[in-house]
Order: C-alpha cells, then structure tokens, then sequence
C-alpha cells in the first residue's frame, strides 16, 4: 500500500536531469544572442509604491505652487477687490463725472447734453435768476473710522451753517466704516457747500444734476393770475342786484370752484419754490480700504492656504477623472476578469486532454 | 490516509527544502540558466511526457527568457518561478497549436508520441500512473513536489490561487495513489 508521502519520496528522489545536449544549447543562447529590448520597456510602478510616490508629488507640486505664487495672487486679490469697489462706488463717475450742462433756453433734464469733466470738487453753478431743482452726489473716502466720524459731524455743520439743514444721516463704523448724509442746503450757497464737503475727503464719484424749473414757475405764476382775475370778476358780477337767485347761486360756486383752484395752485407754486429754493446733496463717506481690510496674513499662512486650495482643485480633478474614467474602467476590469477566467477554462481544458 | 494528512506531509517535505536564492542584481543569465535549467527541463518533461518535446521546449523557454531578461524583477518573485511561468506559457502554446493540428488533419494524424520511460529511477508502476494522469495534475505535482517549490510560487506559476493550487495537488495526489495502489492491486 502507497502512501502520498511514500510517492512523494519517489518522484523526489528521481528529479530529472537536463541531458547535455540541452544544456549545451542554453549556454550558447547568451553567446549567440545579445540581451538587449528592440524597444526601450516602462514598467509600471508597483501600487504601493505608485499611490503615495502620486500623494507625495501631488503635495510637493501644491506647496511649490503656493510657495512661488502667493505675492502674485495676493496682488490679484487686492486688484479684484479694488476694482469691484470701484465699479460698485464709482461707476462711470469717478475720477469723470457726467455734468449736465444748460443752454440759456434749457427746460428740462431731457434737453441737456451731458459732458464729462474731471472730479476736482468744484461742482457746476445754478444758472443766476432762474429756479432750478439741483440734487448733487458726492463719495468721499476718509482715512479711518476716526475720521469718518469727524467728517459726518462737519458735514452737518457745514449745511447747518450755510442755513441748510440735514435730512438723514447713517452711520456705520463696523469692518468697514461708512456714512451717509442727505443735506439740503440754499441753493445760491450749493458751490460753497459742496466745496467745504469735498475737502473733508478723498473725492472717489461725484454727479450733479440740476433741472430748471422757471418755466413751471412761470406757467403757476401765469395760471394764478388767471385765477385771481377770473374771481376778481365773479366777484363784481355778484355785486350787482339784479341778478336772479340761480344766477347767483351759479357764479357763488363758480367762485368757490375758482378760489379752490387758487390754493391749489399757490402750493404747487410754493412746493417747487421750496425745491428750487434748496439744494440736495447726498453725501457718502467711506473708510479707506487699508483700514477697513484686517492685517495681511503672514507668509507661511498665505503659503499653506494657497497649498490647501491647490490640494482642494487637484482633488476635485481627481475626482472628475473618476467620475468620468470610472465606468471605463469599472468595464475594463470586468472585461480582463473574464478573459482572464475564459483563458484559465481553455487551459485547464487544454491540460485535461493531454 | 486522509487528503489531509498526505497534503500536510507535502507541506513539510517543503517547508523542509531549502529555498531558492532571490537574484542580487550581480548574476548574469547564464549563471540563472544554469542552475534552473535542471528544474525547467523535468517540469515540461512531467507536462509533455516526451524528453525531446521538453527539451525543445525547455531551449524556446530559455530563449524567450534571454529575450526578456531586462524585464525580469527580482522583486516580484523568484528567477526559478519566472522561468518556469516561461516554460508553462511555451508548453501551452505548443498544445494549442497541437490542438488546431490535430483538428486540421484529424483523419491523418499520428498519434502523440510519449516516451514509454519518462524518468530514469522512476518505478515502471509510477511511471504508468503518472502517464494516467491529466497534464494539469502532472503539473502541480512536478512543481509541489518534485521542484518542491512553496504553495505561493505554485500557484503564481499556475496562474491561480494558492487555495486552489492546494486543492488541486490533494486531488492529484490521491488520483495518483490510487492508480498506483490498483496497479499492485
């Protein structure tokens, strides 16, 4: 009776041997045929190897970024910051501003031609002897919350000593300090004022408008004396005593009618006297911007915020590159097992026939 | 004897068997070719059961070996199971193309030839055994056992799990006690 370890010390002990002429034809291959690749071989680097070899160099390739790049995408930032606040403050008025500009026959805004002059602080006069509505917007920019503080209260003093008055004032001086003012002032004293109020700051937009209104002055005025003779005739009329009861009653409540037109008219009359007789002026101050924004950040803080964002896009990459090479791959991998399984079948077939 | 018991004597005789030198870097192709060339020769022998079809065999396995010599890491396994992962590939071959011959000229085809004496020493009972046995069986056998080599490097010379290299050899093992047991029988 034969044991596996009976047959296992058998087949050891007979191990074959290569016979000479084999051995012979072995020794003269590396002889006969020189060891060299027709082309150069690229073998891939084992996966333990590969990921963090791919996780080293990706942090490397961040931090290297970072440390060459956080100057220029500090000065990036503070451009951008810049030029949002400038075209959010300014807009087309800083350092231009659009000035309307009025012929000696001008009615309304309408008609004007608006040119552009550069901000100096001075602002166009109202037209001598005529009514106007004038309404002008100033931006000033102060050092800092200090100032600012100091700049609202002059302000006020400003319009009140120029006979003027405040409508509003808003002030703010969290992160970024800023206030804002609508002042009404006399309109012959509007130059004087916007030149005081232009000198507390930095002047960053300016616009001014100014709309005539003589001619609607006039018109009230024309439409008053009309008024005012048509009563002065009903008046006489009812004098006399001829006139019959219904006739009376008829012109009393035209009278009334007319008279009630009058006042109307009288304050209509004084409203855009009152506007043309004050200017408005809204004036906003801001904090300048190196004060209102904190401290840089240091070097080592701008450089490892800059790895960090590098880190966070490279790992988004990695996972778009997932997302979309995922199935392919997932299907290429399932294709390999099967072909890899189908080629075992055929051998192990193969194996058993022979 | 249980399956179990022959598989952990076969386990023992390997554990016991020294194991093959890993390459430094400094052995030149030669020096590899010569010391497994004993170990490639018997393994396609066992397969093909014809000394000079192992013989060809064995000179195209070293051949394709000597072409991928610069391919060759020490790192991934041993110089013996590359070769003779080499040698299965070229026998394989070499059956597939003996497949489609056969099925192209089916009608005129000799029959294979096999030696009648696979291995000098070996008993004729043995011998007869072995020959009853698949290719696959003889396979895991020469490798196991007779090139003692581990279960790892079985089975990645196979091609398949160690589990299953295991498996394969208890069932060979036992197939073949059995023939040789009916034989005495």
């Amino acid at each position: 009776m034969m044991t596996a370890a009976d047959l296992t010390e058998l087949l050891r002990a007979s191990r074959p041997v290569a016979p000479d002429t084999l051995r012979d034809r072995v020794r003269a291959i590396p002889a006969a045929k020189p060891a060299f690749a027709p082309f150069p071989t690229f073998r891939l680097p084992r996966l333990r190897l590969a990921v963090p070899a791919v996780a080293a160099t990706a942090l490397a390739a961040a931090g290297l970024i970072a440390v060459v790049r956080p100057e220029h995408r500090q000065t990036h930032v503070v451009a951008a910051t810049e030029g949002t606040q400038r075209s959010a403050t300014t807009h087309a008025t800083a350092p231009t501003s659009t000035v309307p500009v009025f012929g000696a026959t001008d009615q309304a805004q309408t008609a004007l031609a608006p040119v552009t002059k550069q901000a100096t602080g001075a602002a166009p006069a109202p037209i001598q002897g005529r009514a106007v509505d004038y309404q002008a917007q100033i931006g000033l920019e102060v050092k800092d919350s200090s100032a600012l503080s100091s700049a609202t209260a002059r302000a006020q003093a400003i319009a009140r000593d120029l006979g003027g008055y405040v409508v509003a004032v808003e002030y703010a001086s969290a992160d970024t300090g800023n206030a804002s003012l609508t002042l009404r002032v006399p309109t012959a004293k509007v130059q004087a004022a916007i030149a005081q109020l232009t000198a507390l700051g930095r002047i960053t937009s300016q616009q001014v408008q100014i709309q005539d209104l003589q001619e609607q002055l006039d018109e009230l005025a024309r439409r008053i004396a009309v008024l005012r003779g048509r009563i002065a005739h009903i008046t006489i009329l009812l004098v006399n005593p001829d006139l019959t009861a219904e006739r009376r009653a008829q012109l009393e409540a035209d009278r009334a009618r007319l008279e009630t037109d009058l006042r109307f008219t009288r304050a209509q009359s004084k409203g855009v006297s009152d506007r043309a007789s004050y200017a408005t002026i809204q004036l906003a101050l801001t904090t300048s911007e190196k004060s209102a924004v904190p401290a840089p950040a240091s070097r080592i803080d701008r450089t490892l915020d800059e790895a960090g964002r590098i880190l966070t896009w490279e790992g988004v990459a990695l996972l778009y590159a997932l997302v979309v090479a995922g199935p392919f791959a997932l299907v290429g991998l399932l294709g390999w097992f099967a072909a890899r399984q189908r080629r075992r079948t055929i051998e192990e077939r193969l194996l058993a026939r022979s | 004897m249980s399956v179990l018991r022959r598989t952990a004597n076969v386990h023992a005789a390997t554990l016991e068997a020294p194991r093959p030198a890993r390459l430094d870097g400094t052995q030149s192709f030669a020096a590899v070719a010569e010391q497994h060339l004993d170990d490639v020769y018997g393994y396609l022998l066992y397969l093909c059961r014809n000394s000079a079809l192992a013989e060809d065999l064995a000179g195209e396995t070293f051949e394709k070996a000597f072409r991928g010599w610069r391919r060759f890491d020490p790192h991934r396994g041993t110089a013996r199971t590359w070769l003779l992962a080499i040698a299965r590939t070229t026998a394989l071959d070499w059956f597939r193309s003996e497949e489609r011959r056969r099925k192209r000229e089916q009608s005129v085809a000799p029959p294979d030839r096999h030696d009648d004496r696979l291995v000098e020493g070996l008993s004729p009972q043995l011998e007869a055994a072995l020959a009853s046995l698949t290719a696959g069986e003889r396979e895991v056998i020469v490798l196991r056992v007779v090139l003692e080599l581990d279960g790892g490097a079985a089975a990645r010379v196979l091609g398949i799990s160690q589990t299953a290299c295991s498996t394969r050899l208890s069932r060979a093992l036992k197939r073949l006690e059995e023939r040789m047991n009916d034989d005495r029988g």
